[in-house]
């Protein structure tokens, strides 16, 4: 098929999160056949009704008139979710599942019909999708798939290094947890705590936590190999979280809580399951979307 | 949002400050309070603060010293008293901090706008005014002002009150004490005339008006009471004795003036010994106009503006011409129209055999100016800016709400069952 693939940004060139997510994906659907052509909002692209089926993926620039222009021409288009704008939430990475978000928010009246056109939805987790259930309850009647992010296991694996202590990574941040990193280590006072980021909030840290900058992607395996604990309290909803199957590949003992979207699939729960199960998300993934055409 | 909305109020003066600003602060704040709660409710009025008053009638104030409006502590108040919005009273031409922080999602700004001059520049509309939430008018005429300036966050009309109650009429005859200070007699024209010493009041054109009506019924016998600072500006003494005017005219103490001037209720006596009140500037409201038709007095307001949505007795004078000299312009009173208002107004004192008053003018005033009913209308849209709030989360949520919080409490915690690496067979 020719597919369109609609995100901010180009998964093929950018980095992130979202793109690597992407890039696994759309590798794979080359090699399965398919003509995946990324669209990104605002660069020259095919005409749209030129592709057999446009994926939503990381997308909060698009405007609403090309899901219009979809419908109006036909185009089947599919959502694939990577956090929660802007459909659920205009702070995107952050839903705070309120009481308004469900009965108030002006996002409901705009995006309810542009999601019941599409053919699919796809979320990274089950609790991805239960935070999307909270402000449009009606989603759970329609067809969607549920694909984790695909983690490689080649690049995360146990070298049987020594291991000390806990690690924390990107949990600098109230969105991202840190109150609840702090509340964790003052109740383990007698756990070093490694916290990779920057601090930006100026936080003051009690004194079995240390910080450290940031690493490489390529220098992750070697740091989660160091530490006996990955810790992971997110505050909010994460749709994934793929820190934690890079930990627990990798030999960790994972501490996390209900927030954490991937915790949310029963199979989490050895090495073994979350790499066959991350492995085969991309070839999940396109056998859902082959199936909604 | 939970609770009720914090509103951080800005004006240049206090409540206890008896001027314009300092008027709507002592009547708008405490009906706001008594609906949102006294601590939701904070002043800051930096010209006020000099007195070190640090709380009214239960609501805060903030501390900051400026001769303006103190922009540079109102971003640190906010950020320590974190208010809903912020509502920003009176003259937004000079306004810096407030549209930056604005137009960079810092702040939440609602601008209770006047509309007093013409031929705003664009760009200071687009670099000042549009980065407001919203823009409140204090008239019609200033809401389709704002509107042609293609502001797009511009709400009904919001006007200045008054309170009815306090300014009610009564006759000055009763008052010989306050009459004699004024040099009012009895069977004199008594003309009171209000005006700062600004050069943008244009006292000049409208004292000569009363000059020429002076002038042309030498048989009348004038009086002019000006109340103002005699030295600003312009000097008023000067414009008077130009007039031919400086016989009939007297004063108020300047030391009082200096001192903080005169409180309401002594400008209500004031004003019900006059005949008139000439009030013929470009104003964005006209305060003075709704004082004097509040107590049924007649006024002399000017034709273009937002006059004649509140003068209900009284006449309007032409302009005579736009003052073009300074960027923005001004429309200003004609002399002979003030002269040919005096006379109008004269031919009612002397109808009704002593000074001309107007039960309906007083009764319109309060249906639409009184304090209660401008408050009413604030509450009304304070609701609804509260609910666009929530609707459009203008406010990021501090905290997670509690489901998540109860779900964060849940740890889950996994072990790998792999105690080495193994060759993990993938599909």
């Amino acid at each position: 098929m020719k597919i369109g693939w609609l995100q901010d940004l180009d998964p093929m060139t950018e980095f992130g999160g979202a793109q690597f997510t992407d890039r696994a994906h759309i590798v794979t659907g080359f090699r399965r056949g398919h003509d995946v052509h990324v669209l990104v909002p605002g660069k020259p692209s095919d005409p749209l009704e030129s592709f057999d089926l446009v994926i939503v993926s990381n997308c909060t620039s698009v405007a609403l008139g090309m899901f219009e222009e979809m419908r109006g021409k036909k185009v089947p288009f599919v959502f694939f979710f990577h956090d929660f704008g802007p459909m659920v939430c205009k702070y995107r990475l952050l839903f705070p599942m309120e009481e308004r978000c469900r009965s108030l928010c002006y996002l409901r009246e705009r995006w309810a019909p542009i999601l019941r056109g599409a053919r699919l939805n796809i979320w990274l987790s089950p609790l991805h999708r239960t935070s999307f259930l909270w402000a449009y309850p009606w989603l759970r009647h329609l067809p969607y798939r549920l694909v984790p992010s695909p983690v490689d296991g080649a690049l995360f694996y146990d070298m049987g290094l020594a291991r000390r202590g806990v690690l924390a990574v990107n949990s600098d941040v109230s969105f991202k947890g840190v109150d609840n990193l702090i509340r964790w280590a003052e109740e383990n006072s007698g756990a070093n705590i490694t916290l990779v980021g920057g601090n930006p909030e100026g936080r003051t840290f009690p004194p079995n936590v240390t910080l450290v900058s940031p690493r490489s992607y390529s220098e992750m395996n070697q740091l989660y190999n160091e530490h006996e604990v990955f810790l992971h309290l997110a505050s909010n909803i994460e749709p994934f979280g793929r820190t934690c199957a890079e930990a627990l590949l990798a030999g960790c003992r994972v501490v996390g809580n209900r927030n954490v979207g991937a915790l949310s699939y029963p199979w989490f729960r050895s090495a073994e399951d979350v790499a066959r199960n991350c492995a085969l998300a991309p070839q999940r993934f396109w056998e859902a979307v082959e199936a909604s055409v | 949002m939970k609770g009720a909305p914090k509103i951080l109020i800005n004006a240049k003066d206090g409540p206890t400050v008896p001027s314009g600003y300092g008027m709507i602060l002592k009547h708008l704040a405490p009906r706001l309070a008594a609906r949102y709660g006294p601590e939701n409710i904070l002043l800051y009025a930096p010209v006020y603060t000099r007195d070190e008053v640090r709380e009214y009638e239960g609501m805060r104030v903030l501390p900051g010293l400026s001769w303006d409006f103190g922009e540079e502590f109102l971003h640190e108040h906010w950020k320590r008293e974190k208010p809903t919005f912020l509502l920003q009273i009176g003259d937004w031409f000079p306004l810096q901090t407030i549209p930056t922080l604005a137009a960079n999602n810092q702040i939440l700004w609602v601008q209770w706008a006047p509309a007093d001059w013409l031929r705003v520049p664009q760009e200071i509309i687009d670099n000042i005014l549009r980065f407001a939430w919203r823009v409140v008018p204090w008239t019609a005429y200033g809401q389709a002002q704002l509107q042609g300036y293609k502001l797009r966050n511009v709400t009904a009309p919001i006007p200045l009150g008054v309170d009815t109650s306090l300014w009610r009429p009564c006759d000055g005859r009763e008052l010989p004490q306050v009459m004699k200070s004024l040099g009012f007699q009895e069977d004199s024209f008594n003309v009171l005339y209000l005006g700062a010493a600004q050069r943008r009041k244009y006292a000049q054109e409208q004292i000569e008006g009363l000059g020429l009506f002076r002038k042309t019924h030498p048989d009348i016998p004038v009086r002019l009471y000006v109340h103002t600072l005699v030295a600003g500006e312009v000097d008023m003494q000067q414009i008077v004795q130009f007039a031919g005017l400086a016989d009939v005219t007297v004063y108020p103490d300047q030391f009082v003036m200096h001192s903080g001037g005169l409180t309401e209720e002594q400008l209500v006596k004031v004003f019900n010994c006059a005949d008139v009140v000439l009030s013929a500037a470009f104003e964005g409201m006209g305060l003075a106009l709704l004082q004097a038709q509040s107590i049924g007095c007649p006024v002399i307001g000017l034709a273009e503006g937002p006059a004649d949505e509140i003068v209900q007795f009284g006449a309007l004078c032409p302009v005579g011409f736009y003052d073009y000299t300074q960027p923005m312009t001004k429309p200003v009173a004609s002399p002979v129209g003030i002269a040919s208002c005096l006379e109008q107004i004269y031919n009612l004192k002397r109808e009704a055999g002593g000074p001309p008053r107007s039960i309906v003018a007083r009764e319109k005033t309060k249906a639409k100016y009184d304090w209660d009913v401008v408050a009413s209308q604030w509450f009304d849209l304070v609701d609804e800016l509260v609910e666009e709030i929530d609707r459009y989360s203008l406010i990021p949520p501090e905290r997670p709400a509690g489901p998540l919080v109860r779900r964060a409490q849940q740890t889950i915690e996994v072990t790998p069952r792999l105690k080495r690496r193994q060759e993990i067979v993938l599909p």
